[in-house]
């Protein structure tokens, strides 16, 4: 009966030291998947700011992700910058576009719109991102703008999987649409044709990241605005890139910010007053 | 130094808030060294003053943990940093707790309680108790091991000191609940003898704790200061100035206690 | 006269165990009265005395029958918290009845659980820090006093709530002799002139038993009660003088000192056998100097102990006593100074074993035996000697009893055991006396007297003035931290009047123990 007596207690006392960690098995599930293979399933992700295109094959591992984490994944693999909204339920910014709150309407009427891809075009999402499922072979789409509905709204460059995924062909720029200004000479760096990532000749893009920067298009106006489900919608204008994968996990970019050097100043300051006063306390208590 | 428990309880509460609110390391270390210098200034001498302690040392198990939970599904930079700044947080609750256990006397606060939660507030008091009073007790059998001849490595050592030190903590504990009920309590009507007064200095800590609680709340609805950094791509986190001046409000308890008499 | 306390036919037995722990007790106390309750240990005085506020049976479980009443109250009816403001009791260990932290915050707690309204608590508070001298305390936290000063502050809290009946397990087992008569006057003055009745249980019978006015005596979960002289005289058991008496056939038998000189005469000053002087040096401390905290504790001590010694280390509470055991078992570092044990820098347990005041840190095995067993076993030494051990302190019946399960006494031999077991030569004992009833301290006594004939040498620190007259050879005086005496024990002790043994006070210098008076009387 003691040893019981003991055994519980010293349960009692555990309990609470473990308590918190396996609560923290739900989230960290949701984070922490099941190991990405390579070769495995891999979906398309488009990412159209109106000024430009970039396309992410991103490999999903095993299974089924939702919507938003393949945008986490896509940033895992290619260094994609996102900010999420909406207690992490919705997508506020993508490649430094859109507000960065936690208000995705904070731009509004601009948006990020979400489609699925269909047979080579888009239709509009019926639901979130983060209830969306996404499989291997699966098209996403977000495209930068305003409108409300999918037939107001403009739809990224109509692009399928092979086209995201797979060896492209030579002339593998889908529509891209001329631009009033004409697209930059090649070699100049800012703007690729989505030539094969092992050519090295010159017009490649930037090896190093998978983000080029804008092309200074100005916005192509919304195009028919008819049919919503029209495939072929010409969207946006810009040069369509592909991403390049980065190395697993972007390195931090820049320093750290100015308020850190507050914090630390803050907590010197705590820790020195309170080093002086528990010196002074032990030297009274023990006098 | 002398807050209305009630004060103190108002002062915990607010911190945890605050604490809740976000998993920023830039925040949650300036309110870490804010609860270590509240604990400084203004802890209770006697064993519960060991508390804080024992709840660093849990809170950091706890991350540690969390962290470590990790290496169970894909590892990369981003998931790492995530569940290390979620166990940063709980670390952060469980420190701001020990810093409470230690400024306020537990049996104190029990009188508090409304006659019908006496007695779970009781059993509450009493465990919290145990805590410090195992630490204690360690020390003591670690020692008297060493006296016999036995020793034992650091941590190889833990599983003959544990029988011993629960042993004990769990007779200590029996035996101050045995003589509490003695002396009578829980018995029906009680006095006070020194009732616990409400100072200008206690109004003014629930006032300046509550204000940064609020003020996280706050921002944490509206989405602002960068509560949540992302950890997908790595980034440096935000750390906003005001904000941080704003968490500085919960050190008030601390300089109220830096600056009193010492107790003779 | 009223009566306070009264049992009637009750018979206890502790959960899961066939032993009674209290055998048909049938026996009434009348208001105001003295009670001293003595027995050997483990033979029921403390289940007495927590079955007379109801924490036997209600917290303690196990099959009770017959009926406690005190102050017109039946225990089974009313439970602990029910009683409070008729008996308030003290346990062994008062440093854990404390709940609050402040000193006159505890002397209130009592009062306000009874509800007292606050000008009356007030009142009270200061007269209990009057009584008991502890006024200087007010203030300060329970945890920062010394061992002494806790003991009293209990009491004063227990006398505090006002009750008809105090009850005290050991009151002055932590307490120097200045510290142990301070407490039993005061509990003489609640009696005489408050009319309070005090039931007290204590294994020092020198300190008690001539302040008393009745005795319980216990034996194997019987008791009886009576006057002291016939209590004492029937168990065999008292203080120095009552034992005298027995040797020397008095009749009756005295209980105190005054009593012992009226009926024994004067004696010339005993002159101090020449025994064979100390073996090789074993213990050298040249210069200590150590630290308890910030606060030297033991200054500038030289000290050199020989095979075959036997020291007393004595001194008022906090006189430095603990830290220099500690110290010469190796687990306190020095400011200055060394120590050497046999030439080397002792290590614990190897060179020199130490049996702590808390003997409870000590004990982790499931039973007395696997205890023993522990230490031969770290220490590299035949498991089978486990028992020969046991026999030498006289427990060998415990051994297969869980320690905890055992009686503080008994667990304070069980400690000494375990911690003897490592052989060393050099043998600590810090208090180890403490709830030692006299059959095992005579059993102590043997061992170390054993122990030192073969070659080892004793040290122990204690305020038990008839242990150090009955086997010490050496008796070293400490009093902040300095030596102030060392020397033979019949001129240390004779010289001095707080540490006096009653044979000193009785006939003199150098008069230690009653076979020595007896044999010269006869």
């Amino acid at each position: 009966m003691r040893r019981l007596r003991t055994v519980t207690l010293g349960l009692a006392l555990l309990a609470p030291a473990l308590l918190p960690a396996f609560v923290g098995v739900g989230n960290g599930a949701a984070v922490a998947c099941a190991a990405e293979a390579a070769g495995e399933a891999h979906a398309a992700l488009v990412v159209d700011t109106g000024s430009q295109t970039t396309t992410y094959c991103v490999a999903l591992g095993a299974g089924t992700v939702s919507g938003l984490r393949l945008i986490q994944l896509a940033s895992a693999q290619y260094g994609l910058s996102y900010h999420l909204g909406f207690g992490g339920q919705a997508v506020c910014q993508l490649q430094g576009v859109g507000p960065s709150g936690g208000d995705c309407f904070g731009d509004y009427p601009d948006y990020w719109g979400y489609w699925h891809g269909a047979d080579g075009g888009w239709s509009w999402a019926g639901s979130g991102a983060a209830s969306a499922s996404v499989s291997d072979g699966d098209v996403e789409g977000w495209s930068w703008g305003p409108g409300d509905t999918g037939s107001t709204h403009p739809s990224p460059p109509d692009l399928g999987f092979d086209d995201v995924c797979d060896t492209p062909k030579p002339s593998a720029s889908p529509p891209a649409r001329p631009s009033p200004s004409a697209v930059p000479s090649p070699g100049a760096g800012s703007t690729a044709q989505s030539g094969s990532q092992a050519s090295p000749d010159a017009a490649g893009p930037t090896p190093a990241g998978g983000v080029t920067s804008r092309s200074p298009v100005p916005k192509q106006p919304k195009q028919s605005p008819a049919a919503d489900r029209t495939p072929t919608d010409p969207p946006s204008t810009g040069a369509i890139v592909r991403a390049v994968a980065t190395s697993g996990g972007a390195t931090p970019s820049g320093g750290p910010p100015m308020g850190a050097f507050a914090a630390a100043a803050a907590v010197a300051v705590l820790t020195a007053g309170g080093a002086r006063t528990l010196r002074k306390r032990r030297k009274g208590e023990s006098a | 130094m002398t807050l209305h428990p009630a004060a103190w309880m108002a002062w915990a509460t607010c911190a945890g808030v605050v604490a809740f609110t976000t998993t920023d390391p830039f925040y949650l270390g300036v309110l870490v060294a804010i609860a270590w210098f509240v604990y400084a200034t203004c802890r209770v001498p006697g064993p519960t003053a060991r508390s804080f302690r024992v709840f660093a040392i849990g809170g950091l198990m706890a991350m540690a943990i969390r962290t470590a939970l990790v290496f169970l599904g894909t590892v990369d930079a981003s998931n790492v940093a995530f569940a290390a700044l979620e166990g940063a947080r709980l670390a952060t609750l469980l420190i701001v707790f020990g810093t409470f256990n230690a400024v306020t006397d537990p049996f104190g606060v029990v009188r508090l309680a409304p006659r019908r939660f006496h007695e779970p507030a009781l059993a509450a008091a009493l465990a919290l108790s145990i805590a410090p009073r195992t630490i204690a007790t360690a020390g003591r059998v670690r020692e008297a091991q060493q006296l016999r001849g036995i020793r034992t490595a650091r941590w190889r050592g833990l599983p003959s000191l544990a029988v011993p030190v629960l042993e004990s903590g769990m007779e200590e504990a029996v035996t101050l609940a045995e003589s509490m009920d003695a002396r009578g309590h829980g018995r029906g009507r009680r006095t006070r003898y020194r009732p616990a007064h409400w100072t200008p200095a206690g109004v003014a800590v629930v006032v300046a704790a509550s204000a940064a609680a609020g003020v996280f709340l706050a921002a944490a609805w509206v989405g602002l200061g960068g509560l949540h950094p992302s950890t997908s791509p790595l980034t440096w986190p935000e750390a906003t100035p005001w904000l941080i001046g704003v968490l500085l409000l919960l050190a008030l308890p601390g300089i109220f206690g830096a600056f009193r008499d010492p107790v003779a | 006269m009223n009566e306070v306390l009264r049992f009637e036919g009750v018979t206890f037995r502790y959960p899961e165990s066939e032993i009674a722990a209290l055998d048909d007790i049938c026996l009434a106390i009348d208001e105001g009265t003295f009670v001293l309750a003595v027995g050997p240990t483990g033979a029921g005085k403390s289940t007495f005395l927590r079955a007379a506020n109801g924490l036997v049976p209600h917290f303690t479980g196990g099959s009770f029958k017959g009926r406690v009443t005190v102050g017109g109250r039946d225990t089974m009816r009313y439970p602990p918290r029910k009683l409070a403001d008729v008996v308030a009791f003290v346990p062994q260990d008062p440093a854990s009845s404390f709940v609050l932290d402040r000193v006159e915050d505890e002397l209130a707690y009592g009062m306000e659980n009874l509800g007292v309204d606050p000008a009356h608590m007030r009142r009270r508070v200061e007269e209990m820090l009057d009584l008991l001298d502890i006024e200087p305390l007010r203030g300060r936290s329970v945890r920062a006093i010394s061992g002494g000063e806790r003991q009293r502050v209990a009491i004063a809290a227990a006398m505090a709530a006002g009750p008809r009946i105090l009850v005290l397990d050991e009151p002055t087992s932590q307490l120097d002799p200045q510290g142990a008569e301070h407490v039993v006057a005061a509990l003489q003055r609640l009696v005489h002139d408050q009319g309070m009745t005090v039931l007290l249980a204590e294994h020092r019978l020198e300190r008690v038993a001539g302040s008393v006015d009745l005795a319980v005596g216990f034996h194997e979960g019987r008791a009886q009660l009576g006057s002291t002289a016939d209590v004492i005289r029937n168990l065999a058991m008292g203080p120095p003088v009552a034992r005298l008496g027995r040797l020397a056939g008095w009749d009756p038998v005295p209980l105190t000192v005054r009593e012992a000189r009226r009926m024994g005469g004067a004696l010339p000053p005993r002159a101090h056998d020449r025994t064979e002087g100390p073996g090789d040096t074993m213990v050298e401390i040249r210069g200590l100097t150590a630290a308890h905290g910030d606060v030297p504790a033991v200054r500038d001590v030289d000290l050199q102990v020989g095979a075959g010694e036997i020291v007393a280390l004595m001194g008022r509470n906090g006189a430095g006593k603990t830290t220099l055991l500690r110290t010469i078992v190796g687990v306190h570092e020095p400011r200055r100074g060394s120590v050497r044990i046999m030439g080397r820098v002792p290590h614990p347990g190897v060179d020199a074993a130490l049996c702590p005041q808390e003997p409870d840190a000590i004990l982790f095995a499931d039973t007395v035996l696997d205890e023993v067993r522990t230490t031969l076993r770290a220490r590299g030494r035949d498991e089978a000697t486990a028992g020969l051990v046991l026999d030498a302190l006289g427990i060998a019946p415990l051994a297969a009893c869980h320690p905890r399960d055992l009686s503080a006494g008994q667990r304070l031999l069980v400690a000494t055991a375990a911690v003897a077991a490592g052989g060393a030569p050099v043998l600590l004992l810090d208090e180890p006396t403490r709830g030692l009833d006299p059959a095992s301290k005579d059993r102590l006594v043997r061992f170390l007297r054993g122990h030192a004939a073969h070659g080892g040498v004793g040290i122990f620190a204690t305020h038990d003035v008839e242990l150090a007259a009955a086997v010490a050879t050496r008796v070293v005086m400490l009093a902040g931290g300095e030596v102030i005496a060392d020397g033979d024990p019949g001129a240390v002790l004779g010289d001095s009047l707080v540490f006096a043994p009653q044979m000193t006070r009785a006939f003199g210098s150098g008069w230690l123990t009653p076979e020595q008076v007896a044999g010269a009387l006869a």
